[in-house]
């Protein structure tokens, strides 16, 4: 488990991480979403041990990270520009990886690079960014590590690769103690791949949730009320976080479950009702709103 | 915590990372000293073999090229020091490789030394391989002896010390930056700034203080406060004592430990976020930005002074302010480099400019009271006193430094006086500037009772200085330390030089006969009186001074120098009994008119400039008046009044004697006076 407990950080004058406090548990991918300058990486960094926290701890696993190889080795982080020797093949940073990680998996690496269909023997300069993110990430996830710091790594993957990616996560999960946690700039990115979302917002946690959890209990629902005193009733009846009318379409994102919110429209007589799919962006915005800030000028 | 991970293997790979420098210093290595001394010797055994060049000759070449002091190694080691600490430690400089690297399961103790001791192999392999093949050169030519083999170790030994004071020394300025670029400029910042400033700091001295007495030694000495250089001048010194060598590696292994358990204690408290900043330690930059304007301001002063049409003093400070902003805006565009962060630091500027002002002020008007300086009587020791007319014709410190003999703070700190009143007396009215008449520079040192020196030249009336010079010479404790041959018995040669009014002659003594010359002379000497120095001086002694203490031991060159101007006075009766009985030089012998051919006279007494007269005299008795009229005065140092004329004479034999011939004021012979 990685603990943040009150961690602050500075850069000269300027804040860059506000007393953040959480915790990333283990066996899930945990989504770290900000805009840019929400001190994503910064924080990537402390948990990882390249940055010392001004105050507050980075505990791996019950251990300070910082200047500590022991909790370092549960810890592979990937930095959003990936660094390779000068003139390096990907065998010239396996091996390297193999000497700095006792757990790599060189058999499992060489399968992937197989698969991911790059040339062992190409120096790596010569790679386009997407195939260099392609070998950054393959030689973290073979680190063995327990935790795995993304910083941005799927920007730039396509589709085929992320799903690949993706998948190989998946895998990871299933076969041991794996822990990756994802820094993006947009949540689009992280949708389909997390478990767990926080929101960075000028150095603070905004918000923590599980993604299932914030699913299960926000929904958006299209219906038809033909009764306005009705239609007045349900608005009042319903945790409504979002509504929208539109001639006589009412749109309504609202905490509860699927049930509970169908139920109290049903009641209401509706000519028409569906529940409508929602976007982690869509979560995002409701759950922000309430608290009082403008998601949309947080993260898109 | 400890790691599992091989310190071996990381060593291994920083290898292979560094392969270029591996291979550029190995090809220095291998060019510039097997290679090169290989082809030097080869085209010189030739040159023996055809009779041209001496066997000895080569010997000394080769001895050269493996002993201290072989420049070459001295310039690979410095260079190679440089590329290795900033190459191995540059990294700090790139964030994207700080992220990798300090992201990795080893902690940064650890990797500081991996590539400290990956740097370190990186040069002392190739060098020590390098040597070796110069060795090999010697044992093909039949130039190595046991000897050389020493010298050869001995130097490798302390040119590793030097590389990795110099290494030391860039991973320290590497560790304090944030680019590339500082950290060379810190380097070389590091390597001069010290000796710089002492430099400075004494050229100041000399610009504005008129008491000061330069010390090309002590300047030199700055070197030592180089932590890449002092090695290259321990060098030079050893080349006189051997016990420079315990100094120096004593001196190396100081600045060694100093700036790598700085540089490591940086690295460690280095924040990562430093790079890509110029500075890593934001606090050290307005201390450094000081450091550096100060000094360079007051010496961007001097040179406007100079420059400056009347060289005014204005100028001198016009130099210095504008040079203090100036500067400081430079060092901060090198922080930032940014044009609208030019006076960004704005304390450190005022610093800058108010230090660099109050430096320029304090010297210009002696705030300090350079020149006046008097210390009580009470609170001097001893006092030493130098007259180029009288020290001017003896080496006192020949076996220090080849190229210092003439130092006039060697004099004075060889010429040490407990009885010191009347130098006492006339440092006072040089300090207070009690000086008329006819006046002239002396030289005075005040050995004070905690130990602390003060040397200073002052200018007092010759009257003065005639009087202290009396009254010093009353007491044998002047005679015995202005006189070196009193202390240096281990430096005199067996050849020892007699000059008279009829020329140079030199003694063939035995040991024997030498050493009870010199203690007969020592007696007579050292009961001088000034009345005898002055009036009675009728020939002198010169004796060679060994200038290498311990030739030979460890391959120095042997010099060996003469010193004049050792009087002998009419009083010195066994002195000249001893020369007439062993050499049958006759110093008591005076010339008269039977042998002297003709005498010639040159009178340079014309009002007008250039206008001369000769006048040969050929007449007996003519000649007769001319020989009672001149003094011969073989230590004249200008004391005395004398004609402006030029004596020569021809000895019936067709000798030319002695020159020091001279006509005292108003003492002229009739044919002069008539003219």
């Amino acid at each position: 488990m990685i603990e943040i407990n009150g961690v602050n950080k500075s850069f000269g004058s300027l804040k860059a991480l506000d007393n953040i406090i959480a915790t990333i548990q283990e066996g899930s991918i945990f989504g770290l979403v900000g805009t840019n300058g929400a001190g994503k990486s910064t924080l990537l960094r402390i948990l990882c041990g390249v940055l010392k926290a001004d105050t507050g701890t980075a505990l791996i696993d019950g251990e300070d990270v910082y200047e500590n190889p022991h909790a370092k080795e549960k810890v592979c982080f990937l930095s959003d520009t990936a660094y390779f020797f000068p003139n390096a093949t990907i065998r010239t940073m396996q091996n390297y990886y193999e000497i700095v990680y006792p757990n790599f998996n060189s058999e499992r690496f060489e399968e992937l690079v197989e698969k991911f269909g790059l040339d062992r023997n190409r120096k790596i300069n010569s790679f386009s960014k997407g195939m260099k993110k392609q070998v950054s990430v393959l030689l973290g996830i073979c680190t063995g590590t327990k935790y795995l710091l993304c910083d941005e790594t799927f920007d730039g993957l396509d589709p085929v690769m992320r799903q690949a990616v993706k998948s190989i996560f998946a895998m990871e999960l299933m076969n041991r103690q794996f822990t990756p946690v994802i820094a993006s700039h947009s949540l689009r990115e992280l949708e389909d791949i997390c478990d767990h979302v926080g929101l960075l917002y000028k150095g603070g946690i905004l918000l923590s949730k599980d993604l299932e959890d914030m699913k299960f209990h926000i929904h958006k629902v299209q219906c038809v009320i033909q009764d306005p005193v009705k239609e007045e009733e349900l608005l009042t009846e319903l945790h409504v976080l979002q509504h929208d009318k539109r001639g006589s379409l009412l749109t309504v994102v609202a905490r509860g479950t699927k049930q509970e919110i169908l139920m109290s429209i049903e009641d209401k007589h509706p000519i028409f009702s569906e529940v409508l799919p929602l976007t982690l962006e869509e979560i995002f915005i409701s759950e922000t709103e309430v608290a009082g800030y403008d998601i949309k000028n947080l993260i898109l | 915590m400890t790691s599992k991970i091989s310190f071996c293997r990381l060593l291994k790979e920083d290898f292979k990372r560094r392969s270029w420098l591996i291979a550029l210093v190995s090809l220095a290595c291998f060019i510039l000293l097997p290679i090169v001394l290989l082809l030097s010797i080869d085209g010189m055994m030739d040159s023996v073999r055809d009779g041209y060049t001496e066997f000895s000759y080569v010997q000394e070449y080769y001895m050269d090229a493996v002993r201290m002091g072989n420049g070459v190694g001295g310039v690979l080691a410095f260079g190679a020091a440089v590329l290795a600490g900033i190459s191995g430690y540059s990294y700090l400089h790139s964030k994207v490789k700080v992220d990798f690297f300090h992201s990795l399961p080893i902690s940064r103790k650890k990797y500081f030394f991996v590539q400290y001791v990956s740097g370190v192999i990186i040069f002392v392999v190739p060098f020590i391989v390098s040597m070796l093949l110069c060795l090999l050169v010697g044992a093909v030519n039949g130039l190595l002896t046991g000897g050389v083999v020493l010298m050869a170790v001995r130097m490798t030994s302390f040119r590793i010390l030097e590389y990795l004071a110099g290494y030391g020394t860039a991973i320290l300025a590497t560790v304090m930056t944030g680019k590339t670029l500082t950290a060379i400029l810190g380097t070389a910042v590091f390597t001069v700034y010290i000796p710089a400033v002492l430099l400075v700091w004494a050229g100041m001295k000399s610009v504005f203080f008129k008491t000061y007495i330069s010390n090309t030694a002590a300047e030199k000495i700055s070197m030592l406060f180089s932590p890449s250089f002092s090695g290259y001048y321990i060098e030079e010194l050893m080349k006189a004592k051997e016990k420079w060598l315990v100094i120096g590696v004593g001196i190396q292994i100081f600045w060694i430990a100093l700036m790598t358990g700085i540089a490591l204690w940086l690295y460690c408290v280095r924040k990562t976020e430093a790079a890509d900043h110029s500075m890593a330690f934001p606090k050290s930059e307005g201390v450094i930005k000081v450091l550096l304007a100060v000094p360079m301001s007051l010496v961007a002063g001097l040179a406007s002074r100079m420059i400056g049409v009347d060289g005014g003093m204005h100028w001198f400070f016009f130099g210095t302010v504008c040079a203090s902003v100036i500067l400081s805006s430079v060092i901060e565009f090198i922080y930032h480099l940014n044009m609208r962060e030019l006076f960004k630091n704005k304390v450190s500027l005022m610093l800058s400019v108010a230090l660099s002002l109050g430096a320029a002020l304090v010297f210009r008007y002696d705030i300090m009271g350079y020149d006046t300086y008097l210390p009580a009587r009470e609170d001097v020791a001893q006092m030493a006193f130098y007259d180029e007319r009288l020290n001017g014709n003896f080496y006192y410190r020949p076996f220090v430094e080849g190229y210092d003999l003439y130092s006039v703070n060697a004099a004075l700190d060889s010429t040490l006086l407990d009885n010191f009143a009347p130098v006492y007396e006339l440092a006072r009215k040089g300090a207070r500037e009690e000086n008329t008449g006819e006046c002239r520079s002396i030289s005075v040192e005040y050995k004070l009772r905690n130990g602390k020196r003060e040397r200073r030249n002052y200018i007092v009336a010759e009257k003065d200085i005639q009087e202290t010079i009396k009254a010093l010479f009353e007491t044998p404790e002047f005679a015995e330390k202005i006189y070196p041959v009193f202390w240096r018995d281990a430096n005199l040669e067996g050849d020892i030089n007699i000059s008279s009014l009829f020329g140079n002659v030199e003694l063939k003594l035995s040991e024997k006969e030498c050493q009870e010359f010199l203690d007969i002379y020592r007696e007579e000497l050292r009961h001088i009186s000034y009345e005898d120095y002055q009036n009675h001086v009728i020939g002198t002694i010169g004796f060679s001074v060994v200038i290498e203490e311990e030739r030979g031991r460890y391959g120095f060159s042997t010099t060996s120098f003469r010193e004049e101007g050792y009087p002998i006075c009419s009083s010195f009766q066994q002195t000249i009994a001893f020369l007439r009985e062993k050499a049958g030089i006759d110093l008591e012998h005076r010339l008269t008119e039977k042998d002297v051919e003709r005498i010639v006279l040159t009178d340079y007494r014309s009002e007008r400039e250039g206008e001369t007269t000769t006048t040969t005299v050929n007449d007996a008795e003519e000649i007769q008046n001319v020989l009672d009229c001149m003094e011969y005065l073989p230590l004249y140092g200008g004391w005395m009044s004398v004609e402006e004329v030029n004596i020569e004479i021809v000895l019936k034999s067709g000798e030319i004697p002695s020159g020091n011939l001279y006509f005292l004021k108003g003492k002229l012979p009739d044919i002069l006076e008539e003219q």
